[in-house]
């Protein structure tokens, strides 16, 4: 069974601090700046000491769990056949992720996310995040610097999902394009892999120069060093101009990827690859309400297919938020591109849709997509969904 | 067979919590005597820590202020709710400590009791300096509000307050039955012009800046600066306070004190 947790926001840190979502996020689960610091600071307040006798009560056992019922609704049609639309909807079951977060000792704090999705008698459970931090290595409170270890996703400026649509942004798509339609071969960047990284946010650059440059390795739940592994550095500097913050980062992500042909297991080849990715996020200035973000990205892949095609391709994201009612109501948009010319391939993505708190921990999320998919002489197919759902978070 | 998976986290973990039980590198900051020093580190710690909320320039302005409900406070204002001084007056020192360490409940305002003590002091001397009242001489000497010896809660006592509450109209705000649902509730406002929400009394977790009785009765003598919320110490004895923060303390508890219902 695929899990697919789109909730990376939890109730943990709000009932830890007596705060609401809020207090770190814009929209769940894009960080606004305090949610930065935070993050940059292990997952403490920014600032916070490493005296174990001045921490906040975590309470007894610091787990929060996370539930995401939802209806969806499909329609395919494959354009390359006069063969009418297929139309299916389903439950999309009972989709729950349970978060652990908490204090190991001083300086170190340890994240852990488990789904659980139930669909009938099928229940897939997978330890999804499971990383250790040693923060504020250097003892000032700053963030300087900090070094995680364990199952983890790297600090890429867009994560699945963070401009709340349910569909993965193809920036962080680390497919190398294969012929065959399979989701064996796509690999998302935003997976957590296992991975070594040094990261933190400088306070002194402006207001915040996030950075992290990782070893990661394996894909998913399977530990397979072997057959992938890569480097990540991301650099991301905010600038406030009038507390209104703007954001601009850059980021590479490079390494080889043992592939299993999805028709062949037995087929397997090296594929390299390469991306290379520029984003910036902007805010009005006027009403605050209102973000902008865009990543543009190229790629490369020595062997995208068994046969040892090159792929080069341009891939892009642009997606707005824009909060109707503070800590309440918010909407998004957004715009996936995705091309790679010597393989044919052209993609493209639209989403759209809400987000209600009807209270603090219980929100009514509705979207639609919109997707296509082209493959030249082999595919056309384009795809329409609509999800309405009920997230609720303890 | 263990999975290699829950194998290698297991060995993670357990390295962490070995290398956690280590002795950690000593915090630099050190205990600055001067105020105008304490000020230059705490603002190091305020850009840090309180600009995304509070602004560069404490103004209440920063990026996720617009996205607040709670909007944050404008610290050039020097106008502070949560005191121990007399209405209209500056806060303490300790008084701006405790907010920062205690935080301001149902708000965005996280408890920062993590921060290392002198970093707080260090914070709460730069955040005087984002405002000239606190260097005016003519706000000073302060009038701290003395905490008088509290009474027992009697059914009697409950009455009392219960007539106080009455007679001095806090039901036009905070309810009949202090459900923060009175007449004059929807029409609030602050200095500034936000709308304020009538506390619920009855929910202890609506409660911002009390998590006792005697910090009720310690709102009743201050008031809340900048708020509808006045002080009671010109009006009310010290006795009638007591009686009206115990009946306020027990709107949580009207299960246990049926009692104390509404105007029957």
């Amino acid at each position: 069974m695929l899990i697919t947790v789109d909730v990376r926001a939890i109730p943990l840190f709000a009932r830890k601090y007596g705060t609401t979502c809020f207090t770190c996020h814009t929209t769940p689960p894009l960080l606004n700046d305090f949610g930065r610091r935070f993050q940059a600071s292990g997952f403490q307040l920014p600032g916070a000491s490493a005296d174990p006798t001045a921490q906040v009560d975590q309470g007894p056992f610091p787990l929060a769990l996370v539930a995401h019922p939802k209806i969806v609704t499909t329609s395919t049609k494959n354009n390359l056949s006069d063969s009418s639309a297929v139309r299916k909807t389903i439950f999309s079951g009972i989709e729950l992720a349970l978060f652990s977060t908490g204090q190991l000792g001083p300086h170190f704090s340890y994240f852990a996310e488990t789904p659980v999705a139930i669909a009938g008698s099928d229940v897939g459970i997978d330890v999804l995040t499971a990383e250790v931090i040693w923060s504020d290595i250097l003892g000032d409170g700053l963030g300087n610097l900090n070094l995680r270890f364990g199952k983890m996703s790297p600090l890429v400026a867009y994560p699945a999902n963070v401009i709340l649509s349910n569909a993965d942004p193809f920036v962080t798509s680390y497919a190398p394009f294969s012929m065959v339609d399979s989701e064996v071969n796509t690999f998302i960047l935003t997976d957590p892999m296992f991975g070594l990284s040094a990261f933190g946010l400088l306070p002194q650059v402006f207001e915040g120069l996030r950075w992290e440059v990782g070893l990661y390795g394996g894909n998913l739940s399977e530990i397979d060093l072997g057959k992938n592994r890569a480097v990540f550095v991301g650099l991301d500097q905010t600038i406030y101009l009038d507390n209104t913050p703007l954001r601009f980062g850059l980021s590479y992500f490079g390494g080889t990827q043992t592939i299993a042909d999805a028709l062949t297991p037995t087929v397997h080849w090296d594929n390299a690859t390469n991306r290379v990715a520029v984003n910036i996020e902007l805010t009005d200035p006027w009403l605050k309400r209102f973000q902008l973000c865009g990543e543009f990205v190229r790629g490369f892949d020595a062997k995208a297919d068994s046969s040892g095609h090159t792929a080069n391709s341009t891939i892009a994201l642009i997606g707005t938020n824009i909060i109707i009612l503070p800590e309440r109501f918010y909407a998004f948009a957004r715009l996936d591109y995705a091309e790679a010319k010597e393989l044919g391939i052209l993609n493209r993505q639209f989403d759209l849709g809400i987000r209600y708190h009807v209270l603090p921990n219980v929100v009514l999320s509705a979207g639609a997509t919109q997707l296509d998919e082209r493959r030249i002489g082999l595919l056309d197919r384009s795809t329409t969904s609509a999800v309405l759902g009920v997230l609720f978070g303890f | 067979m263990i999975p290699l998976t829950i194998r290698v986290v297991a060995l993670l973990l357990a390295g962490a919590f070995a290398l956690g039980g280590t002795t950690r590198p000593k915090n630099p900051v050190q205990v600055v005597e001067n105020e105008a020093d304490r000020a230059a580190r705490g603002k190091v710690y305020f850009e840090w820590s309180c600009s995304p909320c509070h602004g560069v320039g404490g103004k209440g302005d920063g990026p996720i202020a617009a996205n607040l409900r709670n909007l944050p406070r404008d610290l050039t204002l020097g106008v502070y709710k949560n005191r121990s001084t007399a209405s209209g007056q500056l806060p303490t020192d300790y008084d701006i400590y405790r907010t920062i360490t205690a935080g301001v409940h149902t708000s965005s305002m996280p408890p920062f009791a993590q921060l290392d003590p002198k970093v707080r002091w260090m914070l709460v001397a730069y955040v005087k300096t984002l405002s000239t009242r606190f260097s005016d001489s003519e706000e000073y000497p302060l009038d701290t509000v003395k905490l008088s010896k509290p009474l027992p809660v009697t059914p009697a006592g409950l009455a009392q307050g219960r007539k106080i509450y009455v007679a001095m109209k806090c039901y036009d705000c905070h309810g009949n039955f202090g459900r923060g649902d009175g007449p004059a509730a929807p029409t609030q406002h602050d200095d500034a012009g936000h709308y304020v929400v009538s506390t619920d009394l009855t929910n202890r977790s609506a409660y911002k800046f009390a998590s006792n009785v005697s910090d009720v009765y310690r709102i009743f003598s201050t008031g809340l600066n900048g708020v509808p919320m006045p002080s009671y110490t010109n009006s009310l004895s010290d006795d009638e306070r007591w009686h009206l923060a115990n009946y306020v303390w027990a709107l949580q508890n009207h299960e246990q004190y049926p009692a104390i219902g509404g105007i029957q």
